[in-house]
């Protein structure tokens, strides 16, 4: 089936060429369960595809396939044209993840620390690191409460942070699972606009989330996962989508 | 160089961390200078054998082995502790999703721990002088030679320990275990002449013991240069053997935890 594209962006621009995300018959188990069937899933570079998916139907584990830190059990999966599983270095140069786990940034030290301890790890620069922190803390809204340690600031502040931290490296493939966890109105349109503004710049964005109508205007393709299986649907079909549906 | 930035990035973290609590540096120097106070008395106890001369030759020889055993300990067991409070607060998940090989992680693990131990080495080493440490001419190029390569030994040891953690959510458990063997076979708090025959042969085996002699004649005895090169070449070979080795069975276990889908339980 060929996903709903909502409309062509950067005219001019090659899609897909090179780079992206390509999904290719990928099956996990985890723990004599079935998580996912024989998902196939392609986001050309440079788009932003958005999956929707109740509790348990699959959403992270496709993240973390994608993100290296799953291995899948059939199929394969490239993430800017490296393989997930024989080139895991190269596909986690190109990424920027935020898990839907607000536990994986450290608590006892501010945002600003946070994200000089990820940008160090990926080899950023004192300078680099400082300026583009301080404008990500200023795009997300969260210079006021940066100097304060991790575990002081709401769900919402540290679910932008880990946002931040995921955009710090300018990746090339940008994962979101859940990113609008715990955000309030103004909150979520600040993701989007963020969102917006990145695809603009070129970032491939996949995005998972169980409810996905706040991003719909900024997505290119839209899915749905229903028990491990990824189907391409329209607007109009989410939220309401069933497998059995013609 | 990658492994060294990694490994400053994340001990700067666990210092910020550390420091946020405040007390655990203060109560690990009061720690191990009180272990050592008891030894100063056993001393007075011991005057056979080697420890024939003086009331404090004993106490000397327990404060240069409880001193290198606790700033190895940090490498060994605390790539292994960390690596589970990773596991535990969340964040493990994400660090495997970085772009750095996971060996690099593994030793930034061991870090901080490894240097405040060496800090509050020194602090007690200071504080034994009242009570009767001294050295002899030390041979400063071998002390240096040994803790370094015995760090890289036991960091080593920790990434087998964090590679258990991968895979069976324990390790510091079984580390702490084969370590506490080790260190009675490998001389820690007496000769190694001591043993019985077949646990002598059993300490050669050991790491620790060409590590032990080593510093204690560079540090106490007073020996020419050359009596040291044994024990640094075979530390030497420890080093290089055991260090790839536990790359690879990292590399492994986060493999195994990856196909599993177990880098985020605990």
């Amino acid at each position: 089936m060929i996903p709903h594209h909502r409309r062509s962006r950067r005219r001019g621009q090659s899609r897909g060429a090179v780079g992206g995300i390509e999904v290719r018959g990928v099956g996990k188990s985890l723990r004599g369960r079935q998580i996912l069937h024989d998902v196939d899933l392609a986001v050309p570079r440079g788009t932003v595809a958005v999956i929707e998916g109740d509790n348990g139907a699959g959403k992270t584990t496709l993240v973390r396939i994608l993100a290296t830190v799953v291995s899948p059990d059939t199929g394969s999966a490239l993430v800017n044209g490296y393989d997930v599983v024989s080139q895991g270095l190269s596909v986690r140069r190109s990424i920027g993840v935020s898990f839907a786990n607000e536990r994986s940034l450290y608590w006892r030290i501010n945002a600003y620390q946070n994200l000089e301890l990820f940008g160090q790890i990926a080899g950023l620069n004192k300078k680099v690191i400082a300026v583009r922190s301080a404008a990500l803390l200023d795009e997300l809204h969260l210079l006021h409460v940066a100097e304060g340690q991790v575990q002081r600031m709401s769900t919402g502040q540290r679910q932008r942070l880990m946002v931040a931290r995921a955009l710090l490296t300018d990746p090339s493939v940008l994962l979101l699972d859940e990113p609008f966890r715990g955000l309030d109105e103004d909150g979520v349109q600040t993701l989007i606009n963020l969102v917006a503004k990145r695809v603009q710049a070129g970032t491939t964005i996949l995005i998972v989330a169980p409810l996905i109508v706040a991003v719909l205007p900024v997505a290119d393709a839209t899915y749905r996962i229903d028990a491990g299986t990824v189907r391409p649907v329209t607007a109009g079909q989410l939220g309401e989508y069933h497998p059995e549906q013609p | 160089m990658s492994v060294l930035r990694i490994v400053l990035a994340v001990a700067k973290k666990d210092f910020r961390t550390a420091i946020s609590y405040r007390v655990g540096f203060v109560s690990g120097v009061i720690a191990s200078f009180w272990g050592l106070i008891a030894f100063r008395f056993v001393s007075k106890l011991v005057n056979t054998g080697q420890f024939s001369d003086s009331t404090v030759a004993y106490f000397r020889f327990t404060v240069v082995g409880l001193l290198f055993a606790s700033i190895l300990e940090p490498s060994a067991i605390g790539t292994s502790s960390s690596a589970r409070n990773e596991q535990v607060q969340g964040t493990l998940e994400y660090m495997a999703s970085q772009p750095v090989r996971r060996i690099y992680l593994g030793l930034s693990w061991s870090a901080y721990g490894l240097l405040q131990s060496m800090v509050i080495a020194v602090i007690v080493l200071l504080l034994t002088i009242p009570i009767g440490f001294r050295v002899t001419n030390v041979n400063v190029p071998v002390v240096a030679a040994v803790i370094v390569l015995s760090i890289v030994v036991f960091a080593a040891v920790g990434n087998v320990g964090a590679a258990l953690v991968m895979v069976i959510q324990q390790g510091s458990v079984i580390v702490a275990g084969a370590l506490s063997i080790i260190g009675v076979v490998s001389g820690t708090l007496f000769p190694i002449s001591e043993l019985p025959g077949w646990l002598q042969a059993v300490s050669h085996l050991s790491p620790l013991t060409y590590a032990l002699e080593a510093l204690r004649s560079a540090t106490l005895a007073n020996q020419p240069p050359t009596s040291f090169v044994t024990d640094l070449l075979v530390l030497a070979g420890f080093a290089v053997v055991l260090l790839p080795v536990s790359a690879w069975v990292l590399e492994r276990a986060f493999r195994t935890a990856q196909r599993r889908g177990t880098l985020s339980t605990f």
